[in-house]
């Protein structure tokens, strides 16, 4: 989120120099086996998101002190009912990581909505204006641009009571300037070609030059941008719990599940590893599919 | 030149100024320090007095201007924890982070050259789909999480190596490593595909048809040309690693700045978060301030524009 971090959050695959060429071949082009790969993991996640109650093998919020800290199967002590083990609490720790993919999908869904929102319209409003409508917004953007956009998130989580709510609109916060830039230059290259001008000597409407002109010519970026920013917006949840400054510890998240555990580390690794694991798979997919995304939709992003 | 130079001074003021603003009006909302600050059993008398010795009674407006004064002379007033100079109580941990950060930076950059070298050369092939997922997955892993296992296996498992506080060298072997390995990831990514840029250029098959040798070609031609954007991404990285070090200090128990502010945020310390986050944010527009000018200065292209 900060400066092109975001867009090169997770950016760049194995085998994007091939997805390259073939984007230039013609549009359309065969689906590169990273993205391919990238977008299984995603339905893969956001199937155990909706079916995560009927996919957990047991209650993911169960405490029974009696199972406390149990191994995953393969250990001595361990059990098959509680294939990754326990935590401190005795709660199934594949239980909570199945119902922690309902969190992150959630949470970076909803605030990638919104900043793409947000940074969209922006964006578009100060390049099609200009003027102090455009230095007004770009100020601002230079402004939180120097602001690292974790510390944000941290102070102001710091100061607001922890809720889902809280951690998206923060989120949103902290990561609108990302798209509201990019579309803004974008929208700089398409605002001066003859279609635009011409819909201006036609008379049309502010309203209608934005939505049905510029709007078409932004929406891959932002789909691009979206989904790299997604991953981006997943790591950045799971480090907020996991300072103790995201989601409340009623709703399990894989960063709130690790925060719970540090005290464990010594006695159970697996509290800390198996939650850390599903995050790099959720962000690697994110970051496959973003970047088939791009070369499909937007080859000039790469620049 | 001198006037591209001016107009980044301002801007650069103008934004330290912005992002002051912005921590102000944050821990406005925060709540009444006052209540952290006191110990149950306190009168309501007691509060009313140290708000007012605080001089957190007074106007939001009035409180913003001496804010803003404290920032112009360098005063944030005195840690309500340590009941020393805010400010003092940043800049003593300051090396500390600086050491950290540094040492990341140094060690991301020490390995991703000579990888993104051999990933540029050997494009395609084996290597460089080895060195091009590893720096895939640098991207993808949470710092936090590298953290955590780096204590689990070198720490709690071998007991190699000591994974808390700061004192020898050997304190600062896991927290460096581990906040290197996304800044590493990046410029392997950069570099390699500015490399690989650059190679199919006119002048390296110029350079090659006359008969220099590969090695000559990669490092003297390629490299001191894709060199230029890594310097800016290293800028960037920098102030990222200082506000990223929140994560790796707070996990290694690193005495340093990032540390300290969330130690601050948490005990409600205004006076030290406002100097905490205002030298983290100020460290980050300095370095990348003097990153555009050397960047101007190395590439006279940038320059015209």
């Amino acid at each position: 989120m900060s400066g092109s971090s975001a867009v090169s959050a997770a950016s760049s695959s194995p085998a994007s120099d091939g997805a390259r060429v073939e984007a230039r071949g013609g549009r359309r082009s065969r689906i590169p086996v990273s993205g391919a790969v990238g977008a299984v993991i995603i339905l893969i996640a956001v199937l155990t998101a909706l079916f995560a109650p009927w996919l957990a093998p047991h209650d993911p919020r169960l405490v029974d002190i009696t199972l406390r800290l149990k191994p995953p199967f393969w250990l001595d002590g361990g059990t098959g009912a509680h294939p990754l083990g326990t935590d401190q609490l005795g709660r199934d720790l594949l239980s909570r990581i199945i119902v922690g993919t309902r969190s992150s999908l959630i949470v970076a869904g909803s605030a990638v909505l919104i900043t793409s929102i947000v940074g969209g319209l922006t964006g578009m409003v100060a390049a099609y204006f200009g003027g102090w409508v455009d230095q007004v917004i770009s100020r601002l953007v230079d402004i939180q641009l120097a602001f690292p956009s974790l510390l944000l998130a941290i102070t102001i989580m710091a100061v607001t009571t922890p809720s889902l709510t809280a951690v998206v609109v923060v989120l949103a916060i902290a990561g609108w300037v990302v798209p509201c830039r990019i579309v803004r230059s974008r929208t700089l290259a398409v605002a001066g070609q003859e279609f635009v001008t011409g819909a201006v000597a036609t008379g049309a409407s502010h309203r209608h030059i934005l939505l049905r002109h510029l709007f078409p010519n932004v929406l891959p970026t932002l789909i691009t941008i979206g989904t790299l920013q997604a991953a981006h917006f997943v790591l950045a949840e799971a480090a907020l719990s996991f300072l103790g400054l995201g989601l409340p510890p009623a709703i399990p998240s894989w960063g709130g599940i690790m925060n719970q555990g540090r005290d464990y580390i010594e006695l159970a690794w697996w509290i800390e590893t198996f939650p850390g694991i599903a995050i790099v798979i959720l962000v690697s997919g994110l970051g496959l599919v973003g970047d088939w995304v791009r070369d499909a939709l937007d080859p000039r992003m790469r620049d | 030149m001198s006037g591209y130079l001016l107009r980044r001074i301002l801007g650069a003021i103008f934004v330290i100024w912005g992002v002051s603003t912005a921590i102000f009006l944050i821990l406005q909302v925060a709540g009444d320090p006052v209540e952290m600050l006191l110990s149950p059993e306190a009168s309501d008398a007691d509060a009313t007095q140290l708000r007012a010795q605080l001089g957190l009674d007074d106007p939001i407006p009035i409180q913003y201007l001496r804010f803003l004064t404290g920032i112009v002379t360098l005063d944030f007033g005195e840690s309500y924890r340590y009941g020393e100079p805010a400010l003092e109580v940043v800049l003593e941990r300051f090396p500390v982070s600086l050491l950290l950060t540094s040492a990341a930076l140094g060690l991301a950059l020490l390995l991703a050259i000579p990888l993104s070298i051999v990933a540029a050369a050997n494009q395609g092939k084996l290597l460089d789909r080895a060195i091009s997922s590893f720096s895939f997955l640098g991207q993808a892993v949470p710092v936090f999480w590298l953290g955590v296992m780096m204590i689990i296996v070198f720490g709690v498992k071998l007991g190699l190596l000591p994974t808390f506080g700061a004192g020898g060298l050997d304190h600062l072997v896991l927290p460096a490593v581990t906040l290197s390995v996304y800044p590493m990831a990046q410029f392997i990514r950069l570099t390699r595909s500015e490399l690989l840029d650059v190679l199919r250029q006119d002048y390296i098959r110029t350079a090659t048809a006359k008969g220099l040798f590969r090695r000559r070609v990669l490092l003297g031609h390629a490299f001191s040309n894709a060199s230029i954007p890594l310097i800016t991404m290293v800028g960037l990285n920098f102030g990222i690693l200082l506000s990223g070090a929140v994560i790796t200090e707070t996990i290694f128990a690193w005495p340093g700045v990032g540390r300290l502010t969330l130690q601050a945020i948490s005990t409600r310390d205004l006076p030290v978060i406002q100097a905490g986050v205002a030298t983290i944010a100020t460290a980050f527009v300095l370095i990348n301030l003097f990153v555009d000018i050397a960047v101007t200065w190395l590439d006279p292209r940038i320059r015209v524009t």
